[in-house]
């Protein structure tokens, strides 16, 4: 799959615009956990019930400079994904009016933009369920596309570890329908071990987490920042089956977005006390419902409209992303973790299908009317 | 009903539609002092350093001494004219073509964008889209008659001696449009080079025009001299003073380093500012003029300058919003109450002063109607749709157009709602000139006819 200028420019773009809620706030927008993601990338500590690796992520790719390079980059991770998989269901060059479109219509339309311009973890699950949903259809990609993709869904495994335990359930599935030899099933026999590979290398991380945070405490923290790097939530897993103690977890709940931005990016303290946020002038409920409304109504007309094209592919987006989001909260609950991601946030990715099914359908209308003409 | 009749019903239809917020508003909105520094600047002949006096001029003429209804409604006059003009010019000639395309678009951008807002408002910024589009016009408008073009030219001149940051947005935006006709393959050296010299020359006479008007008025041949003052404010909000300060107040003796360590945001209007404690405006502006010289000499703080000007620019690309109706000041309440006591029981009973106006279903359908202008601007220049060529250097023109004005505001001003509010509703005028267009090319098709001469060229670049 390979990308030319045209292509590039459409991908720069869309991140641009999928920043969109970033740049009208003047500032990316936080939320009362931002500040302890910060700290924690910076400081090393670990915040019960927070994803420690999101806090790497923050510290690594705002280089210590700017709140807006993380943003930037997970526009830019949804931005691709998302060209990736249009690039596949629209194979000529109207694909990219299409995923233009699309990305307009999250950003204006839906609460997606303010999804991807907020610290914080959330955007990962979306990353994790696109990467699966790629590396699931027979989509032929290239060796540095496919290294990429598994690495987004390994961070995202890593961020959200509910998103692990769906992916392990979804691939175990796969693994044993393919074993059966059910013709339904897409995935190439390598991108499946890639699959399985990647998922030990996380439970694995996963289970070694306890030992290695406990041996960390024991010694000098800046020494091994790779230790440090896995999330409480991993070792909460294991509490809540009764195996190990969670020691050492320092909880500081007084690290506001506010102090943590003075503390850590400190040039931008300025910049963040004049954004529309800080003034209490940030609104987004007309966009909440409009995503509600949207998401019910293309639900409907998912089910209504009848249209041949694509439609097993689509058929596949169009259940597994809701699975995975109802099964969130629920395992959420089960293995008594944290529910530091609101899926209402995220809701809007189910629009990916029915945008995708409706496409062909709204084509074959104008083509119509214009004949009509 | 006769053909021209029904054509002026349209118009008024428009003009009453453009002032429909501030119908709804029950009086013309106003802005924080600006309003009142506008008709002080009229009345008392008093020139203000922060803003040009021409609007407060404009405000007593067009009011006649008696309403600040009819300033409203000149502008939307105004605006009817010029978007006219522009789907006259630059799309269909006749206007029984497009008067139908040319009302929904006025209905679209005053009920669903910012366009009524922008009417309806007693501010200089409802003539940015004016000479942005007049400019558009003598640009790329073929057989513009003599009156058109006396239109046209006259708005200019009026346009960009309204604001200051007016004649830098056209003259950016023609020179960075010059440069993509020049050596991009989008637009193939479509217009000649002579109109952008006669153009950017109107522009520049704008600037002669302004002081004209204030030599006449005020005896002073001078422009509003507060660009950098506003620049300095905003490399406050950018921190870059507070990092000069801090490394240069030991060898400088400024009167702002007493005061370095609690330097607010609001660096132009707080009362604990250090400008309004050392003297105001007037008196800081040369020790400002100095510093700002120091810092642009230094590559250090230059960096950090264009790193934060980009940044502000996509911020303010971005920021569009209908906002910034507060209840007026005191001294608005005064002035009005001074120069239209007819006016002064509507506007204290308006939505603005009793804080009850909402925008906010507004901005949600400004949104979605700006993706979807976007998204034929994409599909125009990058996906190459085929379209007449007029349409495709005014989606390129308003896109430049937007993006200098967020850069000149963003850099010189800083980031606020209003500077793109002002223009962000012109995105959708290209597709609906297109609209109208290819609504003529099917009726052409249909009929079968010979299309008149006026229109081969629309039809044959369609055809290819």
């Amino acid at each position: 799959m390979k990308y030319d200028l045209r292509d590039i420019v459409s991908v720069g773009l869309a991140t641009i615009f999928l920043c969109f809620a970033a740049f009208n706030n003047k500032f990316p927008i936080v939320t009362g956990d931002s500040g302890l993601y910060m700290d924690m990338g910076f400081s090393k500590n670990v915040h019960q019930g927070h994803s420690f690796i999101y806090g790497l992520f923050l510290a690594h790719s705002s280089w210590h400079l700017t709140l807006w390079l993380p943003i930037l980059t997970q526009g830019f991770f949804v931005a691709f994904l998302l060209s990736i998989l249009f690039k596949f269901y629209f194979d000529n060059s109207n694909w990219r009016v299409y995923f233009i479109g699309f990305v307009l219509f999250l950003v204006f339309a839906t609460t997606a933009s303010y999804t991807i311009s907020t610290v914080s973890p959330a955007i990962f699950i979306i990353t994790g369920l696109l990467s699966l949903s790629i590396l699931y259809l027979p989509i032929r990609l290239l060796s540095y596309q496919q290294y990429f993709i598994f690495f987004l869904l390994i961070l995202g495994m890593c961020i959200d570890i509910v998103l692990l335990i769906e992916a392990t359930v979804f691939i175990i599935t796969v693994f044993c329908l393919k074993g059966l030899r059910k013709s339904k099933v897409q995935i190439t026999p390598n991108t499946l071990r890639g699959l399985v590979v990647s998922l030990v290398v996380v439970w694995i991380i996963t289970y070694s987490a306890n030992y290695l945070i406990e041996f960390t405490n024991n010694s000098h923290q800046d020494q091994l920042i790779m230790v440090d790097s896995f999330s409480d939530y991993q070792t909460k897993l294991f509490d809540s089956f009764g195996r190990l103690q969670t020691v050492g977890f320092k909880s500081d709940h007084e690290v506001t977005p506010k102090s943590a931005i003075y503390k850590w990016y400190h040039d931008q303290f300025r910049e963040y006390v004049i954004s529309s946020q800080s003034w209490g002038e940030l609104s987004i409920t007309i966009l909440n419902y409009s995503t509600l409304i949207l998401v019910v109504v293309g639900v409907l007309g998912y089910l209504v409209i009848r249209n041949r094209e694509n439609i097993e592919m689509t058929h596949f987006l169009f259940i597994l992303l809701p699975i995975f989001l109802v099964c969130h909260p629920f395992c959420s609950a089960i293995f008594k973790l944290s529910p530091t991601i609101s899926i209402g946030s995220v809701i809007w990715i189910m629009l990916l299908p029915i945008y995708i099914k409706f496409i062909p359908v709204i084509n074959k209308v104008i083509h119509v009317n214009r004949s009509i003409v | 009903m006769k053909p021209v009749l029904f054509n002026i019903l349209i118009f008024i239809l428009c003009i009453i539609t453009l002032c429909s917020l501030g119908i709804y508003n029950g009086f013309p909105f106003v802005f924080n002092s600006d309003t009142a520094v506008y008709l002080e600047e009229a009345y008392y002949k008093v020139l203000h350093p922060e803003r040009p006096a021409i609007y407060g001029l404009f405000l007593q003429i067009f009011s006649l001494d008696y309403s600040l209804w009819l300033v409203i409604l000149t502008q939307a006059m105004m605006i009817t004219i010029i978007i006219f003009l522009a789907f006259k010019h630059l799309g269909s000639r006749k206007v029984q073509e497009f008067r139908w395309y040319f009302l929904t678009f006025i209905l679209i951008v005053s009920l669903g964008m910012g366009a009524s807002f922008n009417v309806s408002r007693l501010m200089a910024d409802v003539f940015t889209p004016v000479c942005v589009i007049s400019v558009g016009i003598l640009l790329f408008g073929r057989n513009v008659k003599l009156i058109d073009r006396i239109l046209l030219i006259l708005f200019t001149l009026i346009g960009v001696s309204m604001h200051n940051t007016n004649m830098y947005v056209c003259i950016g935006s023609i020179f960075i449009v010059w440069l993509i006709n020049e050596y991009s393959s989008i637009t193939n050296r479509l217009v000649p080079f002579k109109k952008f010299t006669l153009t950017l020359t109107i522009v520049f006479n704008g600037l002669l025009f302004s002081v004209t008007i204030h030599y006449l008025n005020w005896q002073e041949f001078k422009t509003p001299r507060g660009g950098a003052v506003f620049l300095f404010a905003n490399m406050v909000e950018m921190g870059i003073v507070d990092q000069y300060l801090k490394e240069h107040c030991e060898k400088n003796d400024y009167k702002i380093c007493e005061y370095k360590k609690d330097i607010p945001n609001n660096f132009l209007w707080a009362d604990n500012s250090p400008m309004n404690k050392t003297g105001g405006w007037v008196a800081n502006e040369q020790e400002y003029k100095e510093i700002l010289i120091d810092i642009l000499k230094h590559p250090k703080y230059l960096f950090e300058l264009a790193y934060k000007s980009i940044l502000l620019t996509g911020k303010q690309f971005f920021m569009y919003d209908i906002g910034g109706v507060f209840i007026p000041s005191e001294r608005i309440d005064e002035t009005v109450r001074r120069f239209f006591p007819d006016d002064f029981s509507s506007y204290m009973s308006s939505k603005q002063h009793q804080d009850t106006s909402d925008f906010q279903f507004i901005n949600y359908t400004q949104n979605v109607i700006v993706g979807v202008s976007f998204l034929f601007i994409f599909i125009v220049l990058v996906q190459g749709y085929k379209t007449t060529n007029e349409i495709r250097l005014l989606c390129l023109y308003i896109l430049i157009a937007l993006l200098v004005n967020a850069f000149i505001c963003g850099t010189v001003s800083g980031a606020f709602f209003r500077y793109q509010n002002r223009l962000v509703w012109l995105l959708p005028l290209p597709l609906f000139i297109h609209l109208s267009n290819l609504f003529y090319f099917n009726k052409s098709k249909r009929e079968k006819s010979t299309p008149s001469s006026t229109h081969r060229l629309n039809l044959i670049s369609y055809e290819k």
